[in-house]
């Protein structure tokens, strides 16, 4: 699936000036020429979406993935945030992890480059706003940052002391069972007494 | 229905914009002798040099600065990087690369119009941009540089007025070292939905803009009778192939009006 030649720009862009900010330095020889397939799978059902990445000395150069697979020399498949979550090098869930194949060490090496880069929110705003509003930018989206990261965490623990407390007080699922079965007794029985008055009226009925 | 031709019918166009046979090339729509078309177009640009900014921001709404550092970001140059800037006009590329490559790299600001190098030089001082700048008055299509010396070159709005493209673009793979890239910012054809607008501005109400801001109708009118002439995406993507840039490609922007083209000297 062709994803539009401005996206594919405007991505390499700011992977660049990730990078960049992020202060690599030179790319490593080993990745310098290689060519990478990757294939995006944005909607289940849908093809893949086919970029090629090749890195060069000051980055990483994106092109849409119309040459032969075969001329990859790796491939990464899978969901946006598989990859992201690959390129960090972060764990995730086993039903969402990126699929590589081909050269694993130049994966290696390429995950290697995202997950070691110190990454300098500051120094990309400079080029946009100078440098004394970008440090207080960047200042400003560091606290505020860390303030939602700090109540995030914090939410999570109350709410799951919230829930434990409840559950502990809540009638446990065996009893819920048990008062269920009664229940269900107490209307067969119900029943029977109701067919039973029944079968008497119809007895004093014929007297009467 | 999409109109083919634009309001004012063009002539055929070649490819590499000059027709050999007969020694003339196209100055706009007109046919004027190869040797002619160089101070033909530094006509025009003495001339719109004084309100050269002030009209690309009122031509492009302001868009060609998106666009400039749409070209200078896929150029991917770091500190250290030797660049070089053709038709650099009045020096946006150049400032915009100078923070990219400073403080070890340089870029050569280079044009073939002096009044252009001039107001360049001076927005560029006005702006306190001197450290790892360069400037040199040349024709793009024989460039007194030595070859593989250049990380980059890049050309903006420029090309479509060198008399020989071929040769430029040949003389551009030259002087960049093996691993360097050439991207071309310039005007190309948009999308069939968009040629009639595109072509009402361009020729009723583009001139009328030079006349009213720049003083000069007609070297407005020649700026879009010379985007009409020059050659459309893959036209240019195979000139640059033909001058042995590799794994080339081009990116669109505003739907085709104007397109970034990149290959790799290797």
């Amino acid at each position: 699936m062709p994803l539009p030649s401005t996206a594919i720009g405007i991505a390499e862009i700011i992977l660049s000036r990730y990078l960049n900010a992020a202060d690599i330095g030179p790319i490593a020889d080993p990745l310098i020429g290689k060519r990478i397939r990757i294939e995006l799978e944005t909607i289940p059902g849908q093809p893949a979406i086919s970029i090629d990445a090749m890195p060069d000395r000051n980055g990483i150069r994106l092109l849409p993935g119309e040459e032969p697979l075969d001329q990859a020399d790796a491939t990464i498949a899978g969901s946006p945030q598989a990859l992201l979550m690959l390129l960090l090098n972060r764990s995730k869930t086993n039903n969402d992890q990126a699929r590589v194949s081909g050269d694993l060490q130049l994966i290696r090496n390429l995950t290697d480059l995202f997950s070691d880069a110190d990454f300098d929110l500051e120094a990309i705003l400079a080029e946009w706003t100078g440098p004394r509003r970008a440090r207080h930018l960047a200042e400003f989206v560091t606290v505020t940052g860390g303030w939602l990261k700090q109540s995030g965490d914090k939410l999570s623990r109350n709410l799951f002391d919230y829930l434990k407390y409840e559950s502990d007080i809540l009638v446990p699922p065996q009893q819920w069972q048990q008062l269920a079965e009664e229940c269900q007794q107490l209307e067969r029985r119900l029943g029977g007494l109701q067919r039973r008055l029944e079968k008497l009226e119809k007895l004093e009925t014929p007297n009467s | 229905m999409v109109q083919d031709q634009p309001l004012e019918s063009a002539p055929e166009n070649s490819s590499s914009g000059t027709s050999g046979q007969s020694e003339t090339t196209a100055f706009g729509y007109e046919q004027v002798p190869v040797n002619e078309k160089t101070g033909r177009v530094r006509e025009v640009f003495d001339s719109v040099a004084p309100s050269y900014d002030l009209m690309n921001d009122l031509m492009s709404m302001g868009l060609h600065r998106i666009w400039k550092r749409f070209a200078t970001g896929l150029c991917g140059v770091r500190n250290g990087d030797q660049v070089l800037d053709l038709a650099a006009g009045t020096g946006d590329l150049t400032r915009l690369l100078a923070r990219q490559v400073a403080p070890a790299g340089r870029v050569v600001m280079s044009d073939i119009n002096g009044a252009m190098l001039e107001q360049g030089r001076d927005q560029l001082l006005d702006r306190g941009i001197t450290d790892g700048i360069s400037l040199l008055q040349t024709n793009a299509e024989f460039l007194p540089l030595a070859d593989n010396s250049f990380d980059c070159v890049i050309i903006g709005f420029g090309l479509r007025n060198v008399t020989d493209k071929l040769a430029a673009i040949k003389e551009m793979h030259r002087v960049l070292k093996p691993g360097g890239k050439l991207l071309i910012l310039e005007f190309s054809k948009p999308l069939a939905a968009l040629q009639k607008p595109y072509d009402l501005y361009s020729f009723k109400i583009l001139p009328r803009l030079g006349k009213l801001f720049a003083g000069d109708a007609d070297s407005y009118r020649y700026l879009a009778e010379s985007i009409r002439m020059h050659p459309d995406q893959q036209t240019l993507k195979a000139m640059m192939e033909e001058a042995g840039l590799s794994r080339c490609h081009y990116f669109n922007l505003a739907a085709g009006i104007v397109a970034v083209h990149r290959g790799y000297k290797i």
